[in-house]
Protein backbone atom coordinates (compact mmCIF):
# COMPACT_ATOMS: atom_id res chain seq x y z
CA UNK A 1 0.00 0.00 0.00
CA UNK A 2 2.70 2.28 1.11
CA UNK A 3 5.43 1.29 -1.45
CA UNK A 4 3.08 2.40 -4.70
CA UNK A 5 2.77 5.71 -2.53
CA UNK A 6 6.55 6.11 -1.65
CA UNK A 7 7.33 5.66 -5.49
CA UNK A 8 5.00 7.76 -6.54
CA UNK A 9 5.98 10.59 -4.52
CA UNK A 10 9.80 9.92 -5.33
CA UNK A 11 8.71 9.94 -8.89
CA UNK A 12 6.96 13.03 -8.43
CA UNK A 13 10.01 14.37 -6.37
CA UNK A 14 12.45 13.61 -8.83
CA UNK A 15 10.29 14.82 -12.43
CA UNK A 16 9.94 18.17 -10.52
CA UNK A 17 13.67 18.32 -9.48
CA UNK A 18 14.81 17.32 -12.49
CA UNK A 19 12.56 20.24 -14.77
CA UNK A 20 14.47 22.82 -12.31
CA UNK A 21 17.88 21.70 -12.42
CA UNK A 22 19.85 22.86 -14.87
CA UNK A 23 20.31 20.80 -17.90
CA UNK A 24 24.11 21.77 -18.80
CA UNK A 25 25.46 19.40 -15.78
CA UNK A 26 25.29 15.14 -15.74
CA UNK A 27 27.22 13.49 -18.08
CA UNK A 28 25.35 10.97 -20.36
CA UNK A 29 26.81 7.65 -19.14
CA UNK A 30 30.27 8.06 -16.33
CA UNK A 31 32.42 5.12 -15.35
CA UNK A 32 31.56 5.67 -12.30
CA UNK A 33 27.64 4.38 -13.11
CA UNK A 34 29.08 1.67 -15.13
CA UNK A 35 31.03 0.13 -12.39
CA UNK A 36 28.96 0.50 -9.10
CA UNK A 37 25.39 0.28 -10.81
CA UNK A 38 25.64 -1.97 -14.18
CA UNK A 39 28.39 -4.23 -12.77
CA UNK A 40 27.95 -4.05 -9.32
CA UNK A 41 31.02 -3.47 -8.16
CA UNK A 42 30.79 -2.23 -4.59
CA UNK A 43 26.97 -0.64 -4.82
CA UNK A 44 26.72 2.78 -3.07
CA UNK A 45 24.27 2.61 -0.09
CA UNK A 46 23.77 6.42 0.14
CA UNK A 47 22.21 7.72 3.47
CA UNK A 48 21.74 11.74 3.12
CA UNK A 49 18.99 13.34 1.61
CA UNK A 50 21.73 15.26 -0.94
CA UNK A 51 22.50 11.91 -2.30
CA UNK A 52 19.10 10.87 -2.73
CA UNK A 53 17.63 14.02 -4.27
CA UNK A 54 20.14 14.02 -6.98
CA UNK A 55 20.14 9.76 -7.70
CA UNK A 56 17.94 10.77 -11.00
CA UNK A 57 20.55 11.56 -13.55
CA UNK A 58 24.46 10.94 -13.75
CA UNK A 59 25.50 13.58 -11.26
CA UNK A 60 28.33 11.70 -9.57
CA UNK A 61 31.07 13.09 -11.21
CA UNK A 62 29.57 16.90 -10.42
CA UNK A 63 29.05 16.22 -6.62
CA UNK A 64 32.22 13.68 -5.91
CA UNK A 65 35.01 14.80 -8.62
CA UNK A 66 36.98 11.66 -9.98
CA UNK A 67 37.74 10.54 -13.35
CA UNK A 68 34.84 9.55 -14.84
CA UNK A 69 36.48 8.64 -18.27
CA UNK A 70 38.08 5.56 -16.45
CA UNK A 71 37.30 2.66 -15.92
CA UNK A 72 39.87 1.16 -13.26
CA UNK A 73 41.09 2.44 -9.96
CA UNK A 74 42.28 5.54 -11.86
CA UNK A 75 38.55 6.96 -11.91
CA UNK A 76 38.92 7.39 -8.34
CA UNK A 77 41.65 9.98 -8.80
CA UNK A 78 40.47 13.43 -7.89
CA UNK A 79 37.58 12.50 -5.58
CA UNK A 80 36.89 15.24 -2.91
CA UNK A 81 34.50 15.65 -0.63
CA UNK A 82 30.89 16.97 -1.91
CA UNK A 83 30.23 18.61 1.17
CA UNK A 84 33.38 20.27 2.11
CA UNK A 85 32.58 23.40 3.97
CA UNK A 86 31.98 26.43 2.72
CA UNK A 87 29.81 25.57 -0.19
CA UNK A 88 30.43 22.10 -0.93
CA UNK A 89 30.57 21.46 -4.80
CA UNK A 90 26.92 22.54 -5.19
CA UNK A 91 27.93 25.31 -7.12
CA UNK A 92 29.50 23.57 -10.56
CA UNK A 93 25.49 22.80 -11.12
CA UNK A 94 23.91 25.59 -9.47
CA UNK A 95 25.97 28.38 -10.29
CA UNK A 96 23.36 30.90 -9.31
CA UNK A 97 22.51 29.40 -5.96
CA UNK A 98 25.76 29.09 -4.59
CA UNK A 99 24.66 28.80 -1.02
CA UNK A 100 22.09 25.92 -1.89
CA UNK A 101 24.03 23.59 0.35
CA UNK A 102 22.48 25.39 2.86
CA UNK A 103 18.72 23.81 1.68
CA UNK A 104 19.74 20.24 3.17
CA UNK A 105 21.72 21.90 6.06
CA UNK A 106 18.06 23.60 7.30
CA UNK A 107 15.99 20.71 5.59
CA UNK A 108 17.95 18.30 8.57
CA UNK A 109 16.15 14.69 8.51
CA UNK A 110 13.14 14.82 5.97
CA UNK A 111 13.34 15.40 2.22
CA UNK A 112 12.84 19.53 1.15
CA UNK A 113 10.00 18.94 -0.13
CA UNK A 114 7.66 16.55 0.94
CA UNK A 115 5.62 14.90 -1.77
CA UNK A 116 2.00 17.05 -1.22
CA UNK A 117 3.90 20.05 -1.52
CA UNK A 118 5.84 19.50 -4.82
CA UNK A 119 5.54 22.53 -7.08
CA UNK A 120 3.95 20.86 -10.52
CA UNK A 121 5.92 23.25 -12.80
CA UNK A 122 8.34 25.36 -10.68
CA UNK A 123 8.03 28.89 -12.43
CA UNK A 124 11.72 30.14 -11.17
CA UNK A 125 14.63 27.80 -9.46
CA UNK A 126 13.78 30.33 -6.23
CA UNK A 127 10.78 28.61 -5.29
CA UNK A 128 12.92 24.99 -4.56
CA UNK A 129 15.19 26.71 -2.27
CA UNK A 130 12.61 27.97 0.10
CA UNK A 131 12.23 25.84 2.75
CA UNK A 132 8.58 23.81 3.19
CA UNK A 133 6.00 25.68 5.54
CA UNK A 134 5.53 22.83 8.44
CA UNK A 135 3.54 25.49 10.57
CA UNK A 136 0.00 22.71 10.59
CA UNK A 137 2.14 19.84 10.99
CA UNK A 138 4.01 21.15 13.59
CA UNK A 139 1.14 22.29 16.06
CA UNK A 140 -1.30 19.01 15.17
CA UNK A 141 1.52 16.96 15.73
CA UNK A 142 2.73 19.07 19.05
CA UNK A 143 -0.58 18.46 20.41
CA UNK A 144 -0.66 14.52 19.29
CA UNK A 145 2.80 14.65 21.05
CA UNK A 146 1.74 16.68 24.26
CA UNK A 147 -0.81 13.72 24.63
CA UNK A 148 1.85 11.16 24.10
CA UNK A 149 3.74 12.80 26.61
CA UNK A 150 1.65 13.13 29.32
CA UNK A 151 0.33 9.40 28.73
CA UNK A 152 4.17 8.66 29.32
CA UNK A 153 3.93 11.01 32.42
CA UNK A 154 0.96 8.98 33.78
CA UNK A 155 2.41 5.53 33.34
CA UNK A 156 6.11 6.58 34.81
CA UNK A 157 4.00 7.99 37.87
CA UNK A 158 2.26 5.12 38.35
CA UNK A 159 5.31 2.91 38.08
CA UNK A 160 7.48 4.81 40.98
CA UNK A 161 4.15 4.53 43.12
CA UNK A 162 3.63 0.75 42.46
CA UNK A 163 7.62 0.19 42.27
CA UNK A 164 7.93 1.93 45.85
CA UNK A 165 5.42 -1.20 47.05
CA UNK A 166 7.50 -3.83 45.48
CA UNK A 167 10.76 -2.61 45.78
CA UNK A 168 10.72 -4.19 49.31
CA UNK A 169 10.61 -7.65 47.95
CA UNK A 170 13.40 -7.44 45.65
CA UNK A 171 17.32 -7.61 46.20
CA UNK A 172 18.82 -4.71 45.21
CA UNK A 173 20.51 -5.14 41.99
CA UNK A 174 23.92 -3.19 40.67
CA UNK A 175 23.60 -0.63 38.52
CA UNK A 176 21.06 1.61 37.19
CA UNK A 177 17.97 1.52 35.88
CA UNK A 178 18.22 0.28 32.54
CA UNK A 179 15.07 3.34 31.61
CA UNK A 180 17.44 5.88 33.46
CA UNK A 181 20.88 5.03 31.55
CA UNK A 182 19.05 4.16 28.28
CA UNK A 183 17.30 7.95 28.50
CA UNK A 184 20.43 9.53 29.06
CA UNK A 185 21.59 7.72 26.31
CA UNK A 186 18.85 8.75 24.04
CA UNK A 187 20.02 12.33 24.85
CA UNK A 188 23.69 11.57 23.83
CA UNK A 189 22.08 10.23 20.81
CA UNK A 190 20.15 13.29 19.69
CA UNK A 191 23.27 15.35 20.26
CA UNK A 192 25.40 13.31 18.53
CA UNK A 193 22.76 12.94 15.44
CA UNK A 194 21.47 16.17 15.23
CA UNK A 195 23.85 18.56 16.16
CA UNK A 196 27.47 16.40 15.88
CA UNK A 197 26.01 14.52 12.35
CA UNK A 198 27.43 11.27 13.36
CA UNK A 199 25.52 7.72 14.32
CA UNK A 200 26.47 6.25 17.85
CA UNK A 201 28.37 3.59 16.69
CA UNK A 202 29.58 0.29 17.90
CA UNK A 203 31.15 -1.98 15.09
CA UNK A 204 31.96 1.02 12.92
CA UNK A 205 35.52 0.80 14.67
CA UNK A 206 36.33 -2.32 13.97
CA UNK A 207 35.79 -2.18 10.18
CA UNK A 208 38.56 0.95 10.39
CA UNK A 209 40.59 -1.54 12.49
CA UNK A 210 40.10 -4.44 9.81
CA UNK A 211 40.97 -2.02 6.99
CA UNK A 212 44.38 -1.89 6.76
CA UNK A 213 44.31 -6.09 7.06
CA UNK A 214 42.21 -5.99 4.36
CA UNK A 215 43.99 -3.58 2.54
CA UNK A 216 46.98 -5.73 2.85
CA UNK A 217 45.24 -8.51 1.88
CA UNK A 218 43.32 -7.30 -1.01
CA UNK A 219 44.77 -4.59 -2.26
CA UNK A 220 42.41 -3.91 -5.55
CA UNK A 221 39.18 -4.35 -3.20
CA UNK A 222 36.69 -1.39 -3.30
CA UNK A 223 35.51 -1.77 -0.31
CA UNK A 224 38.89 -1.00 1.55
CA UNK A 225 39.74 1.44 -0.59
CA UNK A 226 37.00 3.31 -1.17
CA UNK A 227 33.52 2.76 1.23
CA UNK A 228 35.55 1.66 4.24
CA UNK A 229 38.01 4.59 4.38
CA UNK A 230 35.80 7.47 5.33
CA UNK A 231 35.02 7.42 8.88
CA UNK A 232 37.71 6.90 10.92
CA UNK A 233 37.58 10.03 12.46
CA UNK A 234 34.59 9.39 14.00
CA UNK A 235 33.99 5.59 14.73
CA UNK A 236 37.36 5.01 16.18
CA UNK A 237 37.26 7.87 18.94
CA UNK A 238 33.78 6.72 19.84
CA UNK A 239 35.56 3.21 20.61
CA UNK A 240 38.26 4.77 22.55
CA UNK A 241 35.81 6.84 24.41
CA UNK A 242 33.53 4.15 25.77
CA UNK A 243 36.60 2.02 26.71
CA UNK A 244 37.46 5.12 28.88
CA UNK A 245 33.87 5.71 29.92
CA UNK A 246 33.53 2.02 30.80
CA UNK A 247 36.66 2.15 32.79
CA UNK A 248 35.90 5.23 35.03
CA UNK A 249 32.63 3.42 35.71
CA UNK A 250 33.30 0.07 36.79
CA UNK A 251 36.25 1.54 38.68
CA UNK A 252 34.28 4.48 40.45
CA UNK A 253 31.52 2.03 40.99
CA UNK A 254 33.84 -0.89 42.40
CA UNK A 255 33.14 -3.15 39.67
CA UNK A 256 36.92 -2.92 37.77
CA UNK A 257 38.33 -6.46 38.22
CA UNK A 258 40.01 -8.84 35.19
CA UNK A 259 38.47 -11.82 34.33
CA UNK A 260 38.82 -14.41 31.55
CA UNK A 261 34.95 -15.42 32.11
CA UNK A 262 31.68 -14.49 32.57
CA UNK A 263 30.66 -13.77 36.32
CA UNK A 264 27.75 -16.09 36.26
CA UNK A 265 25.05 -18.47 34.32
CA UNK A 266 27.86 -19.23 31.18
CA UNK A 267 29.23 -22.28 33.13
CA UNK A 268 25.96 -23.99 33.34
CA UNK A 269 25.88 -24.46 29.92
CA UNK A 270 29.31 -24.45 28.60
CA UNK A 271 31.42 -25.57 31.38
CA UNK A 272 34.33 -23.63 32.70
CA UNK A 273 36.47 -24.33 30.19
CA UNK A 274 37.92 -20.92 29.23
CA UNK A 275 39.27 -21.84 25.82
CA UNK A 276 35.08 -23.00 25.19
CA UNK A 277 34.66 -19.39 26.17
CA UNK A 278 36.84 -17.88 23.96
CA UNK A 279 36.22 -19.79 21.11
CA UNK A 280 32.64 -18.97 21.43
CA UNK A 281 33.05 -15.65 21.89
CA UNK A 282 35.15 -15.17 18.99
CA UNK A 283 32.78 -16.71 16.64
CA UNK A 284 29.90 -14.77 18.45
CA UNK A 285 31.89 -11.25 18.19
CA UNK A 286 33.13 -12.32 14.40
CA UNK A 287 29.04 -13.00 13.29
CA UNK A 288 27.97 -10.02 15.13
CA UNK A 289 29.83 -7.75 13.13
CA UNK A 290 29.78 -9.74 9.59
CA UNK A 291 26.00 -9.16 10.23
CA UNK A 292 26.55 -5.13 11.23
CA UNK A 293 28.01 -5.11 8.19
CA UNK A 294 25.11 -6.99 5.86
CA UNK A 295 22.33 -5.16 8.20
CA UNK A 296 24.18 -1.37 7.50
CA UNK A 297 24.79 -1.19 11.26
CA UNK A 298 24.53 -2.65 14.50
CA UNK A 299 22.54 -2.09 18.00
CA UNK A 300 23.88 1.32 18.44
CA UNK A 301 24.42 2.54 15.09
CA UNK A 302 21.43 1.12 12.91
CA UNK A 303 18.91 -0.02 16.19
CA UNK A 304 18.84 2.94 18.61
CA UNK A 305 20.78 5.58 16.02
CA UNK A 306 18.42 4.81 13.26
CA UNK A 307 15.16 4.21 15.17
CA UNK A 308 15.74 7.68 16.92
CA UNK A 309 15.91 8.66 12.94
CA UNK A 310 13.07 6.76 12.24
CA UNK A 311 14.60 4.56 9.51
CA UNK A 312 12.03 1.48 8.90
CA UNK A 313 15.61 -0.22 8.27
CA UNK A 314 16.24 0.06 11.98
CA UNK A 315 13.11 -1.96 13.17
CA UNK A 316 13.36 -4.67 10.94
CA UNK A 317 16.84 -5.02 12.22
CA UNK A 318 15.44 -5.21 15.62
CA UNK A 319 13.18 -7.94 14.52
CA UNK A 320 15.23 -9.90 13.00
CA UNK A 321 17.37 -9.86 16.18
CA UNK A 322 14.70 -11.34 17.70
CA UNK A 323 13.56 -13.34 15.18
CA UNK A 324 16.79 -15.28 15.54
CA UNK A 325 18.03 -14.78 19.47
CA UNK A 326 15.38 -16.42 20.86
CA UNK A 327 15.28 -19.24 19.12
CA UNK A 328 19.33 -19.49 19.38
CA UNK A 329 18.99 -18.59 23.18
CA UNK A 330 16.19 -21.35 23.22
CA UNK A 331 18.38 -24.08 21.78
CA UNK A 332 21.17 -22.94 24.22
CA UNK A 333 19.46 -23.40 27.28
CA UNK A 334 16.96 -25.53 26.49
CA UNK A 335 18.37 -28.50 28.62
CA UNK A 336 20.08 -25.80 31.29
CA UNK A 337 18.36 -25.47 34.99
CA UNK A 338 19.15 -21.89 35.12
CA UNK B 1 36.24 19.50 16.97
CA UNK B 2 35.05 15.89 15.84
CA UNK B 3 37.34 14.39 17.58
CA UNK B 4 36.63 15.80 21.03
CA UNK B 5 33.00 15.18 19.92
CA UNK B 6 33.68 11.51 19.15
CA UNK B 7 35.34 11.00 22.39
CA UNK B 8 32.75 12.46 24.41
CA UNK B 9 29.96 10.50 22.92
CA UNK B 10 31.83 7.52 22.99
CA UNK B 11 32.73 8.47 26.75
CA UNK B 12 29.08 8.28 27.69
CA UNK B 13 28.18 5.12 25.88
CA UNK B 14 30.84 3.78 27.76
CA UNK B 15 29.97 4.94 31.11
CA UNK B 16 25.93 4.49 30.59
CA UNK B 17 26.05 1.14 29.59
CA UNK B 18 28.87 -0.48 31.98
CA UNK B 19 26.10 1.90 34.98
CA UNK B 20 23.69 -0.08 33.02
CA UNK B 21 25.53 -3.58 33.58
CA UNK B 22 24.86 -4.22 29.90
CA UNK B 23 28.73 -4.97 29.59
CA UNK B 24 27.68 -9.29 31.12
CA UNK B 25 27.42 -11.84 29.42
CA UNK B 26 24.02 -13.06 31.46
CA UNK B 27 22.37 -10.07 31.24
CA UNK B 28 22.45 -9.80 27.62
CA UNK B 29 21.51 -13.49 26.69
CA UNK B 30 18.34 -13.38 28.90
CA UNK B 31 16.56 -10.55 27.30
CA UNK B 32 16.62 -13.69 24.22
CA UNK B 33 14.82 -15.78 27.60
CA UNK B 34 12.39 -13.09 28.32
CA UNK B 35 14.32 -13.83 32.04
CA UNK B 36 15.97 -9.96 32.47
CA UNK B 37 14.57 -7.60 29.57
CA UNK B 38 17.24 -4.68 30.28
CA UNK B 39 18.61 -4.07 27.19
CA UNK B 40 14.98 -3.97 25.39
CA UNK B 41 14.56 -1.25 28.34
CA UNK B 42 17.82 0.09 27.49
CA UNK B 43 17.23 -0.08 24.05
CA UNK B 44 13.74 1.29 23.69
CA UNK B 45 14.69 4.21 26.08
CA UNK B 46 17.50 5.57 24.09
CA UNK B 47 15.65 4.98 20.57
CA UNK B 48 12.19 6.82 22.07
CA UNK B 49 14.14 9.66 24.11
CA UNK B 50 16.96 9.83 20.96
CA UNK B 51 13.99 10.20 18.51
CA UNK B 52 11.56 12.79 21.13
CA UNK B 53 15.45 14.81 21.06
CA UNK B 54 16.01 14.90 17.79
CA UNK B 55 12.86 16.27 16.79
CA UNK B 56 13.26 18.91 19.63
CA UNK B 57 16.77 19.97 17.74
CA UNK B 58 15.31 19.77 14.37
CA UNK B 59 12.09 21.96 14.98
CA UNK B 60 14.97 24.42 17.00
CA UNK B 61 16.47 24.57 13.73
CA UNK B 62 19.62 23.79 15.65
CA UNK B 63 19.92 20.35 14.08
CA UNK B 64 23.08 20.59 10.89
CA UNK B 65 22.18 16.88 8.80
CA UNK B 66 20.86 13.92 10.30
CA UNK B 67 22.29 10.80 9.26
CA UNK B 68 19.54 8.48 8.58
CA UNK B 69 20.66 4.78 7.82
CA UNK B 70 19.47 3.32 4.69
CA UNK B 71 16.75 0.90 4.84
CA UNK B 72 17.12 -2.21 2.56
CA UNK B 73 14.51 -4.73 4.23
CA UNK B 74 16.81 -7.73 2.48
CA UNK B 75 19.66 -6.42 4.77
CA UNK B 76 18.45 -5.11 7.79
CA UNK B 77 16.32 -8.25 8.66
CA UNK B 78 18.65 -10.98 7.35
CA UNK B 79 21.71 -9.01 9.17
CA UNK B 80 19.65 -8.26 12.35
CA UNK B 81 19.00 -12.48 11.80
CA UNK B 82 22.55 -13.09 11.72
CA UNK B 83 23.28 -10.33 14.78
CA UNK B 84 20.86 -12.03 16.86
CA UNK B 85 22.38 -15.67 16.48
CA UNK B 86 25.81 -13.91 17.20
CA UNK B 87 24.68 -12.18 20.45
CA UNK B 88 22.39 -14.91 21.72
CA UNK B 89 25.97 -17.03 21.60
CA UNK B 90 28.48 -14.52 23.09
CA UNK B 91 26.30 -12.85 24.86
CA UNK B 92 27.86 -8.94 23.69
CA UNK B 93 27.64 -7.00 20.82
CA UNK B 94 30.27 -4.73 19.31
CA UNK B 95 29.30 -2.03 21.66
CA UNK B 96 28.99 -3.92 24.58
CA UNK B 97 32.46 -5.34 24.33
CA UNK B 98 33.91 -1.75 24.24
CA UNK B 99 32.04 -1.60 27.56
CA UNK B 100 33.53 -4.66 28.70
CA UNK B 101 36.69 -4.25 28.11
CA UNK B 102 36.77 -1.02 30.30
CA UNK B 103 35.59 -3.63 33.10
CA UNK B 104 38.46 -5.74 32.63
CA UNK B 105 37.11 -8.02 31.27
CA UNK B 106 39.36 -10.36 28.97
CA UNK B 107 36.78 -12.46 26.92
CA UNK B 108 35.86 -9.60 25.09
CA UNK B 109 39.49 -8.11 24.91
CA UNK B 110 40.98 -10.78 23.51
CA UNK B 111 39.06 -13.04 21.27
CA UNK B 112 36.03 -10.62 21.21
CA UNK B 113 37.93 -7.67 19.50
CA UNK B 114 39.67 -10.15 17.39
CA UNK B 115 36.19 -12.11 16.40
CA UNK B 116 34.97 -8.37 15.66
CA UNK B 117 38.17 -7.60 13.34
CA UNK B 118 38.26 -11.13 11.19
CA UNK B 119 33.64 -10.65 10.79
CA UNK B 120 34.57 -7.00 9.99
CA UNK B 121 37.61 -8.86 7.45
CA UNK B 122 34.75 -11.19 6.04
CA UNK B 123 31.59 -8.77 5.42
CA UNK B 124 35.05 -6.66 3.30
CA UNK B 125 35.94 -9.82 1.84
CA UNK B 126 32.46 -10.14 0.68
CA UNK B 127 31.18 -7.32 0.03
CA UNK B 128 30.84 -7.27 -3.61
CA UNK B 129 28.84 -10.24 -3.99
CA UNK B 130 26.63 -9.12 -0.96
CA UNK B 131 25.57 -5.78 -1.17
CA UNK B 132 24.21 -6.31 -4.47
CA UNK B 133 21.79 -8.62 -2.93
CA UNK B 134 21.14 -7.40 0.43
CA UNK B 135 20.92 -3.73 -0.73
CA UNK B 136 18.89 -4.41 -4.16
CA UNK B 137 16.27 -2.22 -3.06
CA UNK B 138 17.50 0.35 -1.02
CA UNK B 139 16.05 3.61 -0.18
CA UNK B 140 18.93 6.42 0.83
CA UNK B 141 17.57 8.72 3.84
CA UNK B 142 13.88 6.82 4.18
CA UNK B 143 12.26 7.73 7.02
CA UNK B 144 8.71 5.98 8.50
CA UNK B 145 7.34 9.77 8.46
CA UNK B 146 8.18 10.35 4.94
CA UNK B 147 6.92 6.97 3.49
CA UNK B 148 3.67 7.07 5.33
CA UNK B 149 3.07 10.86 4.23
CA UNK B 150 2.30 12.19 8.23
CA UNK B 151 4.31 14.29 9.89
CA UNK B 152 7.67 13.38 11.87
CA UNK B 153 6.28 14.84 15.17
CA UNK B 154 3.35 12.13 14.91
CA UNK B 155 5.16 8.97 14.80
CA UNK B 156 7.76 10.14 17.46
CA UNK B 157 4.56 10.64 19.44
CA UNK B 158 3.13 7.14 18.47
CA UNK B 159 6.09 4.97 19.33
CA UNK B 160 6.41 6.46 22.63
CA UNK B 161 2.79 5.66 23.21
CA UNK B 162 3.67 1.97 21.96
CA UNK B 163 6.47 1.69 24.23
CA UNK B 164 5.38 3.37 27.16
CA UNK B 165 2.58 0.96 27.46
CA UNK B 166 4.94 -2.13 26.64
CA UNK B 167 6.75 -0.70 29.85
CA UNK B 168 4.17 -0.75 31.52
CA UNK B 169 3.05 -4.40 30.60
CA UNK B 170 6.90 -5.44 31.55
CA UNK B 171 6.55 -3.76 34.94
CA UNK B 172 3.18 -5.28 35.64
CA UNK B 173 3.90 -8.35 34.51
CA UNK B 174 7.49 -8.44 36.63
CA UNK B 175 5.66 -7.11 39.36
CA UNK B 176 3.04 -9.95 39.23
CA UNK B 177 5.57 -12.70 39.05
CA UNK B 178 7.48 -11.53 41.82
CA UNK B 179 4.53 -11.81 44.54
Amino acid sequence: MTRPLLVASLALTISALAVSAHAQCGAPSSSCRQCHEAEHRGTFVATEAWHADHAFGDFCFDCHGGTPTAHDDAAHFGLVDPLAPPRGRCATCHQDHPDILMKYAGAAGTPPEPPNTVPAAPSGPTSSTSPPNHSHDLAFSALVGGVGLAAAAYVVSNERRRRGRVAARVPARSGWSPYLAGGLLGIVVAVSMAIFGHRLSGGGAYQELAAPVGRLLTPRSVYWQHVISGTAHWDVPILVGAIVGSFVAAVTSGRFRLRTMPDSQWSDVFGTSVSMRWFVAFIGAALTEFAAGVAGGCTASLAISGGAALAPGAFAFMGGMFAAGVPTAWLIYRKARS
Amino acid sequence: MNLVEALGVGFCFGWLLEKAGLARYDRIVNVYRFRDLAVLKFLLSGLVVGAFGIRVLVSLGVAVSVPIPSTFLVGNFGGGLLFGVGMALSGFCPGTIAAGVGEGRLDYLIPGSLGLIAGALGFGGLYRWLVPIVARSAHAGLTIPDSLGVAPWLVVALLSEVTAILFYAIERHAGATRH
